[in-house]
């Protein structure tokens, strides 16, 4: 009896131990042991050769396929990856590469590609806002490449002046209407960020929470740069009392709109469209004052495993397969002018974008605007 | 030959013993410098390279790709079980207990501290400690509400479920019902897909446009989004596992007990209370542990129906996936795992506090009780309005699968169910793992489950709780916890099949090992004694007398972690990669993006799935298809 209370003291004390131990050990992965000087070497020094790149009018420059194999990992992919599957077998016909696209949201991607920073499993970053781009620019985690759609885009907001990341679609905030709701309560579908105040939509407007979802951040901050920041938090604070519910997911409320469980749901024009080809009776409208709008970009991943595989992939993206593809399925705003756009799609010409409305410096006010919105309406619920 | 088998005679016993554990040791020091090498490796890299002139210098360093505090844990983990002679006497016992306790270490201590570790420091991969997450964390107005809500969310859904779960289970296995085994398949149905599914069919019937809210009775004021609604599907969710567990345990009681009470005249309804009641106790403050720490850590249903309640579960993840901020994420869990930590407590304080042996040989058990008419009105009434619901919620996942756009456009199509033809690949990778989650978690769970119950030993309670305290950690910390201490060198596990298959079985491992557990407490010793008596080893006796016993235990453990794991979500998220992509991963997604004709799909190809799993498990085992879920 004495040993058995005795040994399950020592127990408890190891484990104390050792989680301190753990706690304590200040670098557990690498540790430093020796450094010595091994081996000398000639240099050869090779003068940078600048290439100009031509952008011709029918856009996209069409790279000469070299045939690469192996596979090629995506993460957060944009949409559905059976309706990527096309591109994906064009893709493979002209460089011989096996494509995983793996559906996840931003923050996933994010997560993981951080977690797995000793031993990357993905390769490109494919997709989700340059907000998403630039912090992972900023601590160091992705690639810079310079290809065909860096040197294509103009200098401005659409691309990182040092190739960590490019843009490659527009995404437009919209108002999903349900028709059939707003006949219930008798309403009309709101033009404007001012109509939604009117209390005749009272608990009848979804739109996501900022803290939860890209989509609403990119709202909040087109506010702020619409009426300043004190104006739109004094406008949050009114339209809160229409608000049924902040949804966790970006495109939740344009999926509630559409399955006429609310009247308005606020979300990405694109993902709105994307409930209409299934169907479902859903309205598309821009608020008149301006509309906030991302940039979706694309980088490559620290240490990806297939790295020539991915840097195809990216110039992939900026040709006009691609471009063209996307648009029609997925309803996003291509980048690259002078694409075809598909019947019912819009162009940037379409909506009033927000002046001076700049994506990727609102990336670096997130925090604070996102803390702030909590305290004041996060709160409320 | 003569000499050896003479000389053999002369050894003792106890020299015996000796040259066994000698012969212990040797390989396990073995065994062990290999997982050293493997643990801590040296690696030599470029450090930097310098030009001076034309000349390049190469410096190269050598570096220790490696995790020590691992090592120097599972040393401890080998040599603890020696420090007592009575393990050491047992070769047996003790290669079971350091096994056992190394896994634990490895799989369940291990990736828990390190998501700890890294609630604790400034920044995310940082080095050092720092308090600045809980300083974040306490002055956030929010947190608090979010950890009321969870909290009174998940006392009223346990309670609730506890005691309709217990009801119903009393109805199925002690009562002349007619048509109880339809019954029971209905009200177990839940169990068969994931909680999230049961939101979406929620949102489907009775949503703020649902078939039966809207389009039949035209209710404009009606909202399910809303605390109300996450404890109406949470009941719905989670009911089935109490129904699963007390169902076992009263079909086990021992008639003759309750007779005996009764010929010594007890009323029916005095031996229910004296007799019966008590005998169920264990199970019943089990099943409420499960709901409550299944409520406060589901995510799915809360973001499906909540409409913006604020949970700590939901929280933490958002925390986690949507803000970037493991840190932040992982010190929420931790408040998360605090209530369920005080709940497990207290569960096992009581379980521990009695004796429950009711299986004597000869027992008779599962008999029919009488009732008076009211009682079986009630009890039949709740059985059958919960045995209905699942009928229409599970009724319009398939019938919405089958139609254009559920809520707009009835025809028939098969646009849905052919969409699901690209599933495929990820179908077979949540088999794969489901399958060798069951059978990894099946075992560990019955080992330990006999260690815990039928061996004595220093340190039992720690093994106890550390391998059920996975029960009380999301799935969300698990998943992160598995990629944080796994992903880097000398690992390199993420991504792979082995490290979903390892993170479920450990995950899943509490209800299996409670469930053995509770079915090894009902059997009594003597049983066991007698076999030693009479001349038969230790491993006989486990093989011909314990493990028949167990074997049903056995199956529904295996099952349990099956069905969890191909329903599995939260853990799923982080833990699948590429060529690992998980079912419930893409059913996810589609259910928050798609129409709810394509959730529907998605959601009535996983409950297929498992149906005919457990049909395959039952023509193997030869157990019919309901008694593979009973545990008894």
């Amino acid at each position: 009896m004495k040993a058995s209370k005795w040994l399950r003291l020592m127990v408890v004390f190891v484990i104390v131990a050792a989680m301190l131990a753990a706690c304590a050990t200040p670098t557990p992965e690498v540790r430093i042991v020796t450094q010595e000087v091994v081996v000398t070497q000639e240099v050869v020094v090779t003068q940078e050769v600048v290439k100009e790149v031509v952008v011709t009018e029918e856009v996209p420059v069409e790279v000469t396929p070299q045939p690469i194999g192996g596979e090629l990992i995506l993460y957060a992919c944009l949409f559905d990856p059976d309706k990527l599957e096309v591109l994906f077998q064009t893709f493979k016909a002209q460089y011989g590469v096996d494509v995983t696209c793996l559906d996840m949201s931003s923050g996933e991607a994010l997560e993981r590609i951080r977690a797995e920073k000793d031993n990357p499993q993905g390769d490109v970053l494919f997709g989700t806002t340059n907000l998403s781009h630039v912090n992972l620019a900023a601590d160091g985690l992705t690639e810079p490449y310079k290809g065909v759609g860096w040197n294509m885009l103009p200098d401005g907001p659409a691309k990182d002046p040092d190739g960590y990341w490019t843009g490659f679609y527009y995404g437009v905030i919209g108002f999903a209407c349900s028709p059939e709701r707003l006949a219930a309560i008798n309403a009309e579908c709101p033009t404007s960020w001012e109509d939604l105040l009117d209390p005749i939509y009272k608990g009848e407007i979804v739109i996501a929470a900022p803290a939860a979802s890209g989509t609403s951040y990119t709202v909040l901050s087109g506010l702020v740069q619409l009426y300043g920041e004190d104006a739109a938090f004094e406008y949050y604070h009114k339209l809160n009392d229409n608000i049924a519910q902040y949804t966790e997911s970006g495109s939740a409320p344009a999926k509630l709109a559409a399955a006429g469980e609310y009247a308005v749901g606020i979300a990405f024009a694109h993902d709105i469209q994307v409930q209409q080809d299934k169907g479902l009776d859903v309205v598309i409208n821009f608020p008149s004052e301006g509309t906030p709008f991302e940039i979706g970009g694309i980088s490559i991943i620290k240490g990806a495993k297939h790295l020539e595989a991915a840097k195809a992939w990216v110039d992939f993206v900026f040709g006009p397969a691609f471009q063209r593809y996307h648009n029609d399925v997925a309803h996003r705003v291509p980048i690259v002018s002078g694409v075809k756009l598909a019947e019912g799609t819009f162009s940037l010409e379409d909506v009033h974008l927000i002046d001076g409305y700049d994506p990727t410096y609102y990336a670096a006010l997130r925090d604070p605007l996102i803390a702030r919105w909590d305290t004041e309406i996060g709160v409320t619920r | 030959m003569a000499r050896i088998l003479s000389y053999r005679q002369e050894l003792s016993d106890s020299q015996k013993r000796r040259f066994l554990f000698i012969a212990l040791l040797i390989a396990e020091l073995a065994i062990l410098i290999f997982i050293a090498t493997r643990l801590i490796q040296v690696n030599t890299v470029v450090d930097r390279v310098e030009v001076i002139g034309n000349q390049e210098f190469t410096y190269y360093k050598n570096v220790l790709i490696g995790d020590p505090p691992l090592l120097i844990l599972i040393i401890i983990g080998l040599i603890l079980p020696l420090a007592s002679r009575r393990i050491r006497h047992e070769p047996v016992l003790l290669v079971t207990v350091q096994v056992i306790i190394v896994s634990l270490i490895v799989f369940v201590f291990w990736p828990l501290a390190k998501v700890f570790i890294e609630a604790f420091k400034s920044e995310y991969l940082a080095q050092g400690f720092s308090l600045i997450q809980f300083q974040k964390l306490l002055t956030k107005p929010s947190v608090w509400k979010a950890f009321t809500n969870t909290m009174i969310l998940g006392i009223t859904t346990s309670v609730l479920a506890t005691v309709i779960g217990t009801l119903i289970a009393y109805t199925l296995t002690l009562t002349n019902l007619p048509g109880k085994k339809l019954l029971r398949n209905l009200t177990i149905l839940p169990l068969l897909s994931p909680p999230f599914a049961v939101s979406f069919a929620f949102i489907m019937l009775f949503g703020r446009r649902g078939l039966i809210t809207w389009d039949i009775f035209h209710i404009t004021g009606w909202n399910i989004y809303g605390p109300q609604g996450i404890i109406l599907v949470q009941l719905i969710s989670d009911t089935p596992l109490v129904i699963l567990i007390l169902s076992s345990v009263f079909a086990s009681i021992s008639r003759n007990l309750e007779e005996a009470a009764e010929d010594l005249g007890g009323t029916p309804f005095y031996v229910l209370r004296t007799v019966t009641f008590p005998l169920v106790t264990p199970a019943i403050l089990t099943a409420g542990l499960l709901t409550f720490i299944s409520s406060i850590s589901d995510f799915g249903n809360p973001m499906l129906v909540g409409g913006g309640f604020q949970m700590l579960a939901t929280q933490a993840y958002i925390q986690m996936i949507e803000m970037f901020d493991l840190q932040m994420g992982a010190a929420l869990a931790m408040l998360l795992v605090i209530p369920a930590f005080i709940a497990f407590v207290i569960q096992n304080w009581i379980s521990n506090r009695k004796s429950y042996i009711t299986v004597t040989s000869g027992a008779v058990t599962g008999y029919i009780r009488q009732q008076p008419t009211w009682i079986k009105a009630i009890l039949y009434s709740i059985t059958t309005f919960m045995a209905f619901m699942t009928v229409l919620l599970y009724g319009s996942i398939f019938v919405g699968a089958a139609v254009n756009a559920w809520g707009f456009d009835y025809t028939l199509t098969a646009r849905n169910v052919t969409g699901l033809l690209t599933a495929i690949p990820q179908i077979k990778n949540s088999l794969i793992v489901s399958v060798g989650s069951g059978i990894v978690g099946g075992i560990i769970g019955i080992v330990i489950a006999w260690l815990v119950s039928r061996k004595n030993f220093p340190g039992k309670s720690v093994i106890d709780f550390s391998a059920t305290v996975m029960l009380a950690i999301p799935g969300t910390v698990v998943g992160i916890g598995y990629i944080v201490a796994f992903n880097a060198a000398p690992y390199f596990w993420t991504g792979t099949f082995f490290i979903i298959i390892i993170a479920y079985a450990f995950r899943r491992l509490p209800v299996g090992l409670r469930t053995s557990v509770a079915a090894q407490k009902q059997i009594d010793p003597t049983l066991e004694e007698a076999s030693l008596d009479l001349g038969a080893s230790r491993l006989r006796t486990f093989t011909k007398i314990t493990f028949p016993l167990l074997n049903r235990a056995f199956f529904a453990g295996v099952i349990y972690i099956f069905i969890r794991s191909m329903t599995d979500l939260s853990a799923a998220v982080f833990l699948n990669a590429g060529s690992t992509q998980l079912y419930t991963v893409r059913m996810f997604r589609v259910m928050v993006t798609g129409t709810p004709s394509e959730g529907a799909a998605f959601a009535g190809l996983l409950i297929i799935i498992i149906l005919v799993a457990l049909a395959i498990l039952s023509k193997l085992t030869g157990k019919s298809f309901i008694d593979l879920f009973r545990i008894s």
